[in-house]
């Protein structure tokens, strides 16, 4: 007793310690390694380089457009990209061996590249290009054109999105600021 | 220092109050909720470029054209193709399901052979070898069933089939069936096409205009243009048959008749026609008037149908005084008119002087065969497949050694389905043709599955009903999705491993053969900017553009033709209908069956669509059982009640079914769905209702012996 | 009805010519498969099966040979005072844009069913079951409208997708999106109806065809008396199908 009494006096530092330390604990727990548990890291199946094709002058358009009815295309097609990269180069730099690689093992077989879209919206999402033409496509998108190698895509394990996925609130907060409705169906599908 | 008690809830308290400073629980609520928005077991929609292209359906016996959308390459859905004269934009429920089907739970998915009860998959080069052996031995007595009104598949068939030694080549009898037959009989020549757009008076006979009979897309539009919304109709549209069906529910006027009574009816307007002082050149004339005035009366018609005198004699005031007056006969359910009610609507069409005018029935010629030895269509449909199966099952025809079905299903789209069946079944070597998995392929020894129409090369030649030629491609938007080939692909292997030369290797260079000499034929242009309808009507027609026709047809556009085949002497066939049609008084019979036909049950070849469940109302299927629907005063008669179970018996047959009271049936009629009732096909069609059909029977109709079952007495209890 | 009628510059309405309905279910098959409902096998139980679009049979209620028969399409009525926005506990349904199409965004629904009960027109319809296609089959799924798990409700929307891909349209060729031509925007069941009974179009817009439709005298709405203001007009020329579409005194 008398033990326990003596200790509780020198307890109360103590106490203030620990919760600091659980503080402090739960901060880097909550910032540092939570993040990196809720995100599995992925890498784009081919490692497409932006700046080797923005350095030889190909617009984002050229791959990336609108087709004729307003819709944005996406992703240019396996067979788009063969127009110029339909055969093997038998090059022995990194580039040619990514080139030779995506030659081999899609347009020779005639498939799609599953690429990791950063941006994709769930499906009860309608999410107009041709509306939002005005603005820069790097205020939503990550400015690749000036990466060589493709960033890290993260996948949030719990919803499946990716980490670069806008939430409704950045939608709803711009339109709000532009004095466009955020009425439901002015979005969603 | 050791972790005591209070330690360690300072170490939880500041740790709690920590957690409450980081992402963690503001993420995981957020993201938990969107997880639960996600589950894996909800599909996915794809995503990718949206385009359209276009095409022909082929599994809907109206022929639209169609627009499929497209999203990566993958076809999505089917809608109307604006620019196609049979769809102008719309579509029917079957048509539109035609992409589902691609992924019918029912589907063939790859050559089978029978093994005792049930089937093996074999590989498509030894079911060419099991078959070129079976149909070499049994070369004199190989027979065709073709349901493909409007193939050119059906040119490699019959020429095969030909060359193997015939035993008969046969269509799955429909209105064209008959009409074929009532046309041969007038001695006229050349298809019965009808021009609805530019007719302003309609008197229908029975056909199911908008449902089921001919280009029914296409006649509903025409139809639609002539009734402007909330305005004055500027067309008179008039349905005589035994119930208010789809057709007559949109007509100015339904006048009830017994679908045994179109004749009586038709020559009861021509007696005030007649009387009106309307004449015609056209051999036979005189017989036909003294026939016409020898019996049918108003009061005769009266005797015999029910129909008031005043009510006929304002048919044909309408008739006689509209610009472009139109006369179609048809069966309220597709198949068994005969042949004397369509010569004696025809008979109209010839006092009015509407054969080859305007608004009027065109006679439509026949696009010039590509493959060598092939039949005629005008041949093709005289057989008489009731008669043929009647004969081979009574043990009067020999049976064939072989039987080949393409696109049919005649162990359960004939009338007296239970005997047609025996037939088959006394053929020892029969192969179907079919995608799915329907009656008659679970009938057969070789299954050999055709690609679906979204699949495959194909073609839609000038369907009946059409008022004019039309020739539209059917064409690959999506790879075979199952081990499944083009037909007329696998009868042209055959043929070579037969050692017989049918000219061709393959099935798309027969279809490139008839679209090249469709560039060559005069008239002929592309539907685009004019319509065919424009055409006829004194619009002159544009030329046919140099160019790639099999291009623009591949995209969709149709060719087409405002043609006719002038008539040497096309006449009232006047002992045929004096023979089959007799206004005596009407026979005493408690009840009679007439069924009734919709596209969104599918047809015999497709079973019921998926999608198309849900358009079927709960007063014709409730669960597995279906309904007949009759008035009031019949079922007092009768003494049933509505909803109770009754027993429908025909033919020695029995089917179960339902009683909805629906006062648009005539009194003494019991109207029937068809459509049910698959004992095949997929768990959307199977066990569901019953076939009606199977008691229809068969009889020989007088005068032109041909196979009709328009109407059945049917014992219910 | 309490509560407030929206009014908007766009008023997206459709006009049903009922004279021209055979009753064939195009436009029910065409909806089905436009808006990714599954193909149900039990689909006779109606009180369990989903179709945005509904096909009814009206009949005068006489006998035989007086009875007549008229089928009457019915989407959702967009009402302009709609009676599910008001009772939505959770805002998953809503009235508040420019075109005036209710609404319903099925991952904030709840599955309270109060907007079920609410709606007169019985156009709301609540998912008992995940929805299951046969193998294969969802690769036909439309890209344009997001497949609800079980527990939502779910209504006609007018094809709202088909505005968006219009508005597209129009700004890819340099049009105006606010003032589309007749006929860029109309919904599937418009589209691909054979008989061309259904006409479709901004309500406001004298250059479209059903701003004239709907002053036609045969020209009449469902449930009038209710105040809900729908934008779904039809007509007939025949009185007693004008006559089904309110409730009606005998003396009336």
């Amino acid at each position: 007793m008398e033990e326990k009494r003596s200790n509780s006096a020198g307890g109360v530092g103590g106490m203030v310690l620990c919760a600091l330390i659980g503080f402090v604990g739960a901060l880097v727990v909550g910032w540092v390694i939570f993040p990196k548990l809720l995100y599995s890291e992925k890498t784009q199946p081919i490692r497409f380089s932006h700046t080797v094709h923005a350095q030889l002058g190909i617009d984002c358009e050229q791959c990336h457009h609108l087709g004729p009815d307003g819709r944005f295309a996406g992703l240019p097609t396996t067979e788009s990209c063969a127009e110029c990269h339909g055969e093997e180069t038998g090059e022995t730099t990194a580039n040619g061996k990514e080139i030779d690689k995506f030659v081999k093992d899609y347009v020779k077989t005639g498939v799609q590249v599953p690429w990791l879209v950063y941006q994709y919206q769930p499906d009860n999402v309608f999410f107009s290009h041709a509306a939002h033409r005005g603005f820069e496509c790097t205020k939503c998108h990550l400015d690749v054109a000036k990466m060589d190698t493709p960033p890290a895509y993260y996948e949030n394990r719990l919803s499946g999105y990716s980490k670069n996925t806008m939430k409704m609130w950045e939608c709803e907060r711009c339109h709000a600021s532009m004095g466009t409705s955020n009425a439901c169906y002015v979005c969603h599908k | 220092m050791g972790l005591d008690r209070r330690a360690f809830l300072g170490l939880v308290a500041g740790g709690a109050v920590g957690t409450m400073f980081t992402p963690i629980p503001w993420k995981f609520i957020d993201d938990a909720s969107i997880w639960t928005q996600n589950w894996s077991w909800i599909p996915r929609v794809p995503k990718g470029q949206i385009d359209y292209v276009g095409t022909s359906s082929k599994l809907c016996p109206a022929c639209e054209g169609l627009k499929i959308m497209r999203v990566a390459g993958n076809p999505v859905s089917a809608g109307g193709n604006p620019d196609h004269p049979l769809s102008r934009g719309g579509v029917s429920a079957l048509a539109r399901s035609e992409v589902y089907m691609l992924y019918s739970p029912a589907r063939i998915k790859s050559p089978m052979k029978r093994s005792g009860k049930t089937f093996a998959p074999i590989t498509w080069e030894q079911a060419l070898i099991e078959m070129a052996e079976k149909l070499g031995a049994a070369k004199g007595s190989v027979a065709a069933i073709s349901g493909d009104g409007t193939g050119t598949v059906n040119e490699v068939l019959s020429a095969l089939v030909g060359k193997l030694g015939s035993a008969g080549c046969f269509m799955m009898p429909t209105e064209a069936t008959s009409a074929a037959k009532g046309i041969k009989l007038m001695g006229g020549q050349g298809q019965a096409g009808y021009d609805f757009e530019n007719a302003d008076a309609v008197l229908v006979l029975g056909a199911d205009l908008f449902e089921t009979w001919g280009t029914s897309t296409r006649n509903r539009k025409a139809f639609g243009a002539t009734r402007p919304a909330g305005a004055k109709p500027a067309s008179t549209y008039i349905y005589v048959g035994p119930t208010r069906n789809n057709t007559a529910s949109v007509c100015d006027q339904w006048i009830p008749a017994g679908a045994a009574d179109f004749g009586i009816v038709a020559l009861g307007i021509a007696w005030h026609l007649l009387k009106a002082g309307a004449t015609s050149n056209a051999p036979g004339f005189d017989t036909f008037k003294a026939v016409v005035n020898g019996g049918f009366g108003p009061e005769d018609v009266k005797r015999a149908t029910g129909i008031a005198p005043d009510v006929l004699a304002g048919i044909a005031k309408t008739l006689a005084s509209a610009k472009a007056p139109l006369v179609v006969t048809g069966s309220p359910f597709g198949q068994g008119l005969g042949a004397a009610p369509f010569i004696a609507g025809m008979s109209l069409n010839m006092l009015l002087g509407r054969i080859n005018k305007p608004g009027g029935v065109y006679m439509l010629p026949e696009l010039a065969a590509v493959v060598p030895g092939a039949m005629s269509r005008a041949a093709l449909l005289d057989g008489d497949l009731p008669a043929f199966l009647k004969g081979v099952e009574a043990g009067k025809t020999p049976a064939p050694k072989a039987l080949l079905v393409y696109d049919a299903n005649p162990a359960y789209g004939l009338p007296e389905s239970a005997t047609m069946a025996k037939a088959l079944e006394k053929i020892p070597f029969k192969v179907s043709f079919s995608s799915f998995m329907d009656e008659t392929a679970a009938l057969c020894d070789l299954v050999l599955p055709n690609s679906l129409p979204l699949e495959r090369y194909d073609d839609v030649a000038t369907p009946y009903g059409s008022g004019f030629c039309i020739y539209s491609l059917v064409r690959p938007i999506q790879k075979p999705i199952h081990d499944t080939k083009t037909t007329g692909d696998v009868l042209l292997a055959l043929a070579r491993k037969l050692s017989i030369e049918l000219k061709f290797d393959n099935f798309q260079q027969v279809l490139k053969e008839k679209v090249a000499g469709l560039a060559k034929a005069s008239g002929g242009f592309v539907a685009k900017d004019v319509m065919p309808w424009q055409v006829a009507a004194g619009k002159p027609a544009p030329a046919l553009v140099g160019g790639d026709l099999w291009k623009a047809l591949e995209t969709g556009f149709a060719w087409t033709m405002v043609g006719q085949v002038a008539q040497t002497g096309m006449g009232f066939a006047s002992e045929v209908v004096a023979k089959a049609v007799k206004a005596g008084k009407a026979p005493a019979v408690a009840a009679t069956l007439a069924p009734y036909s919709q596209l969104r049950t599918g047809t015999p070849a497709t079973g019921i669509p998926c999608q198309d469940l849900t358009t079927v109302p709960d007063t014709e299927l409730v669960g597995d059982t279906t309904f007949v629907r009759l008035n009031s005063e019949t079922a007092k008669a009768l003494g049933l009640k509505k909803g109770q179970t009754v027993k429908l018996s025909a033919a020695g047959v029995d089917c179960q079914a339902k009683v909805h009271i629906f006062e648009s049936v005539m009194t003494g009629m019991v109207s029937a769905p068809l459509g049910f009732g698959h004992t095949a096909f997929d768990y959307f069609s199977q066990g569901k209702g019953a076939n009606y059909l199977s008691l229809m029977t068969v009889a020989e109709e007088p005068g032109s012996g041909m196979s009709m079952w328009i109407a059945s007495e049917v014992k219910i209890a | 009805m309490s509560g407030q009628k929206m009014e908007f510059p766009i008023t997206w309405g459709m006009v049903i010519d009922i004279d021209k309905c055979t009753g064939c279910g195009a436009c029910m098959a065409s909806c089905q498969t436009e808006n990714n409902v599954e193909p149900q096998r039990e689909a006779s139980n109606k009180l369990r099966s989903t179709s945005w679009m509904t096909v009814y049979e009206l009949t005068n209620g006489k006998s035989f040979p007086d009875h007549d028969i008229a089928y009457l399409p019915r989407p959702c009525q967009q009402c302009g005072n709609p009676p599910c926005v008001s009772v939505c506990p959770v805002i998953a349904t809503e009235k508040n844009e420019n075109g005036g199409i209710v609404s319903q965004v099925y991952p904030r629904c709840i599955g309270c069913r109060y907007c079920v009960a609410a709606c007169p027109y019985h156009v709301r319809y609540f998912g008992w079951f995940d929805p299951v296609w046969p193998e294969g089959m969802q690769k036909t799924l439309s890209p344009l409208t997001s497949v609800r798990p079980r527990g939502v409700v779910e209504k006609c929307t007018f094809c709202h997708h088909r505005w968006t891909l219009a508005k597209d349209a129009a700004r890819a060729n340099g049009k105006d999106p606010d003032n589309l031509d007749d006929g860029a925007y109309v919904t599937t069941c418009v589209q691909n109806c054979p008989s061309g009974a259904l006409a479709f179009g901004d309500l406001k817009n004298p250059k479209h065809k059903v701003h004239e439709l709907i002053k036609s005298p045969y020209a009449y709405r469902l449930l009038e008396r209710l105040g809900t203001d729908t934008q779904v007009y039809y007509i007939s020329r025949r009185e007693w199908v004008r006559k089904l579409g309110d409730n009606y005194l005998k003396s009336e």
